[in-house]
């Protein structure tokens, strides 16, 4: 029961966040099929094809890079200032599993803000009647890519959130590494794979020094 | 012959050698004590004496330098969540989530425990008056305090560890939430440890106290051997004083400082020696005055660099 009771507090704590962070990946998509809310006299720029184009390769994820940011800052300093690391380690489970369940309610929010809308889009996209252009999988293969790039930018502020250091430079160190590898992954078509594994390995160097940190940090 | 001794109940906190460093300064420096089971143990000591940051490596919050410590007899860097859940902890300014009612709180809190006592709970909340569905930021902090206590308490612990759980309360409100907190904790024999600067808190109802002076534990007996362990020698002259006559540097001379026509004289474990200095002074009257706690930490603590510790042996003292 408890990690349900701890992902909902998530849940609850980062829900205005991603509140903001769906309406500006909506407000992107709708542009592009035309559509801009935002725009008073309702003349509408040219009509893109949503998730193949240049507006997803450098707005989408530079929103979900400062959405993910944002998020992974927001779940370590907002207990930091409250003090409320002291109350949340003290449960008796293991900081590593609740670290875990932070970590998956954070990542699982950015994927729900960031994914759904494409998924629902391709939903609406795929049935009968709704736009002239075939929708392809293959062609939002970039989009994908930058979404799961997002989870060492997500991590890495997390990581920097948690720790502490005795100066700015190193507590952002983690943060500069997590956005060279997220320029480097998904700004080229090519080595899917090969930028899949690269992002793999750096999560997994990231949630192993988010763990350690966990048990090294003086909380207080 | 059967034997019939009873086993020596192991402490509820022992701690050894806990240091800290931050910035290259001991904060907390070779800090030493054990609390037997059932002692209500009152932690002082001024604000920066290392309190704070002791009890937080006790509860695994801060990483110590060098020492460890055993909680229930089990290391606290190895801490089992079998053995958190026995024991209890209310962080210095009672820090839960803003947003949440008292009823989220509980939610919140109540699926990390297997032996919650809903009953309990609701019998403390009753006591306090306070709302279920007032958000926690709406509360004051006297209420605040009150749910932090009774979430503590709602898992039925053998031990609470409390950082100054009256700090920012006022007077009325301080009192009335320590009575409380006697009450309902103690009445299983629990082993209670709060931190505390304020004496008069202490005093009324602690067991044994501890003294943190500048990172360093000075005084570690009970509350009535430190009452009495400090005293006050009042020398008075025919003549102001005015720093002319200085009493001679001895072991147990904490501080002195004179007042018109008096020399006063803080000394702990009051002897023969120190008595025999005083009077070499050639003053006209020398009287020994009693002091209560506050005034005997107050002393003490004043005059910190040349406090002599002042331990008791923990066992003979506690029987």
């Amino acid at each position: 029961m408890w990690p349900i009771t701890l992902a909902y507090k998530e849940f609850r704590q980062l829900l205005p966040i991603q509140i903001v962070g769906l309406i500006l990946v909506l407000l992107t998509i709708f542009g592009m099929c035309g559509i801009n809310i935002l725009t008073i006299s309702g003349n509408s720029s040219t009509t893109e094809i949503p998730f193949y184009n240049d507006t997803t390769a450098q707005f989408l994820p530079a929103i979900g890079a400062m959405l993910a940011g944002i998020t992974g800052y927001w779940q370590t300093l907002s207990e930091s200032m409250r003090g409320t690391w002291l109350f949340l380690w003290h449960r008796p489970i293991a900081r590593s599993r609740m670290t875990l369940v932070k970590l998956s309610s954070g990542l699982g929010l950015i994927w729900c803000v960031t994914v759904f809308p494409m998924l629902f889009y391709a939903l609406w996209a795929g049935s009968q009647g709704s736009i002239a252009a075939p929708f392809l999988w293959e062609n939002t293969l970039m989009y994908w890519k930058s979404c799961f790039g997002l989870s060492m930018i997500y991590l890495s502020c997390y990581l920097s959130g948690l720790r502490r250091a005795r100066w700015y430079g190193t507590r952002l160190l983690p943060v500069l590494m997590a956005i060279s590898a997220f320029l480097l992954t998904t700004t080229t078509e090519y080595y899917a794979g090969l930028s899949l594994l690269l992002i793999l390995a750096i999560d997994v160097i990231l949630i192993a020094a988010i763990f350690t940190q966990c048990h090294l940090e003086d909380f207080s | 012959m059967t034997d019939l001794a009873q086993p020596v109940p192991s402490p509820a906190i022992e701690v050894q050698g806990l240091t800290k460093y931050y910035d290259g300064k001991a904060v907390v420096n070779d800090v030493s004590f054990q609390i037997p089971t059932g002692c209500v143990f009152g932690f002082l000591g001024c604000n920066g004496a290392g309190k704070s940051t002791t009890t937080k490596m006790l509860m695994g919050m801060v990483v110590p330098d060098a020492g460890s410590a055993k909680l229930l007899g089990h290391e606290v860097s190895t801490l089992d969540p079998q053995v958190r859940e026995r024991i209890a902890y209310i962080a210095e300014g009672h820090p839960l989530y803003s947003w949440m009612s008292i009823r989220e709180a509980i939610r919140f809190t109540k699926p990390f425990y297997k032996r919650w006592n809903q009953e309990l709970l609701e019998q403390v909340l009753e006591h306090f008056g306070l709302p279920l569905t007032r958000k926690i930021r709406r509360l004051s902090k006297g209420q605040q305090a009150q749910v932090s206590l009774a979430l503590a308490i709602a898992p039925q612990p053998e031990l609470l560890i409390l950082d100054d759980p009256t700090l920012g309360l006022d007077t009325v409100v301080r009192r009335e939430f320590l009575e409380s907190m006697i009450q309902i904790i103690q009445r299983e024999g629990r082993t209670i440890m709060f931190s505390s600067h304020i004496l008069g808190d202490v005093e009324r109802v602690a067991d044994r106290i501890g003294i943190m002076v500048d990172g360093r534990l000075q005084v570690d007996c009970t509350t009535e051997e430190f009452k009495q362990s400090v005293s006050k020698l009042v020398l008075e002259f025919d003549r102001p004083v005015n720093g002319s006559i200085v009493f001679p540097e001895c072991k147990g001379v904490v501080g002195s400082r004179s007042i018109l026509n008096q020399l006063e004289v803080i000394v702990v474990n009051l002897n023969d020696e120190h008595r025999l200095l005083a009077e070499r002074l050639e003053p006209k009257q020398i009287e020994t005055e009693s002091m209560n706690l506050e005034d005997s930490f107050l002393e003490y603590t004043r005059t910190n660099r040349k406090s002599v510790p002042v331990f008791v042996d923990q066992l003979k003292s506690h029987s």
